[in-house]
């Protein structure tokens, strides 16, 4: 099978394509998971103004 | 303020799990079980993706005026929320359906972009999702904005009608229709003929990417409530300052 895939044409449209998605839907996810990770960084300097807040 | 669900977490988690499992098998089948078409060739194997990110981004635009329409019921900001991440991860969506589009054409049409009516109206839609998120974040009144969001992704779906439609009404598109009814195919038998292997691993692919979609749409949902569980915590803190 993969013998007659790699012999067919435009085989470097097809990697454009699928890296191109890959690309974009990285960059979605990406940003998801960096800005997670950014919430979590504030979240601990809240906990320790709270801390720092109480007597 | 938004609370913790752990039980939704590892939901949320056995649906990250099993969108890759079902991106590996997908691209095990367009890479390894789909035959390259005759004259197409590889090019051919573009058009997976292509519709599976169509149809998992009109799954989330649908999704976003069925909150909006909730959250002008119910004024509930659960539902603005909703409407926000899959809008947002619905034009990620939209935009790897627009780019493979192109790249098959290149091959297929001899060029990377004509302005054939479905290019036009999908460019449209992404654009209204895009102002969209732009407009959003220019009003500043929560409420305000909401309502306005609300409002908007509702209206906003008329371009994915008009997107969806146009290649079954218009005879002058050269843009193919996979299946269903159209000017060019009115027994919706579609432009290809297509192998028992390629209408499986298109199915199977339209399947992978709509999960795909509502799994990322979701941790976006995540992210938003966190934001905004944060926001309130900073505020109570400055308060009590």
């Amino acid at each position: 099978m993969l013998p007659i895939i790699l012999a067919a044409k435009y085989t470097e449209y097809m990697l454009l394509g699928y890296g191109v998605s890959a690309l974009i839907l990285g960059i979605v996810i990406g940003s998801i998971w960096w800005r997670y990770q950014m919430l979590q960084k504030d979240e601990a300097l809240l906990e320790q103004l709270e801390k720092e807040e109480k007597p | 303020m938004t609370t913790y669900h752990p039980n939704r977490t590892r939901l949320l988690n056995m649906m990250t799990y099993i969108s890759m499992g079902l991106v590996f098998l997908s691209s095990l089948m367009v890479f390894a079980y789909a035959r390259p078409e005759a004259l197409q060739g590889n090019a051919q194997k573009i058009f997976y993706i292509h519709l599976g990110t169509f149809f998992g981004s009109f799954v989330l635009f649908s999704v976003a005026v069925v909150g909006g329409i909730q959250f002008l019921r119910t004024r509930n900001n659960k539902w603005d929320i909703l409407g926000l991440a899959t809008i947002e991860v619905g034009l990620g969506f939209a935009l790897v359906n627009i780019v493979t589009g192109s790249i098959w054409a290149r091959p297929i049409w001899n060029t990377w972009w004509t302005w054939d009516p479905r290019l036009l109206t999908v460019t449209i839609m992404w654009l209204t999702y895009a102002a969209y998120m732009m407009l959003r974040s220019g009003i500043e009144d929560p409420e305000r904005r909401r309502r306005f969001a609300a409002v908007y992704s509702i209206l906003a779906f008329s371009s994915v009608i008009l997107t969806v439609v146009i290649i079954r009404i218009r005879p002058d598109t050269i843009h193919p229709v996979a299946g269903g009814p159209s000017v060019t195919s009115p027994d919706a038998s579609g432009d290809f003929n297509m192998s028992p292997r390629v209408v499986q691993t298109l199915m199977f692919s339209i399947f992978t990417y709509i999960v795909v979609s509502i799994t990322v749409a979701w941790h976006r949902i995540r992210l938003e409530n966190r934001a905004q569980y944060i926001q309130s915590r900073k505020v109570e803190l400055l308060l009590n300052a």
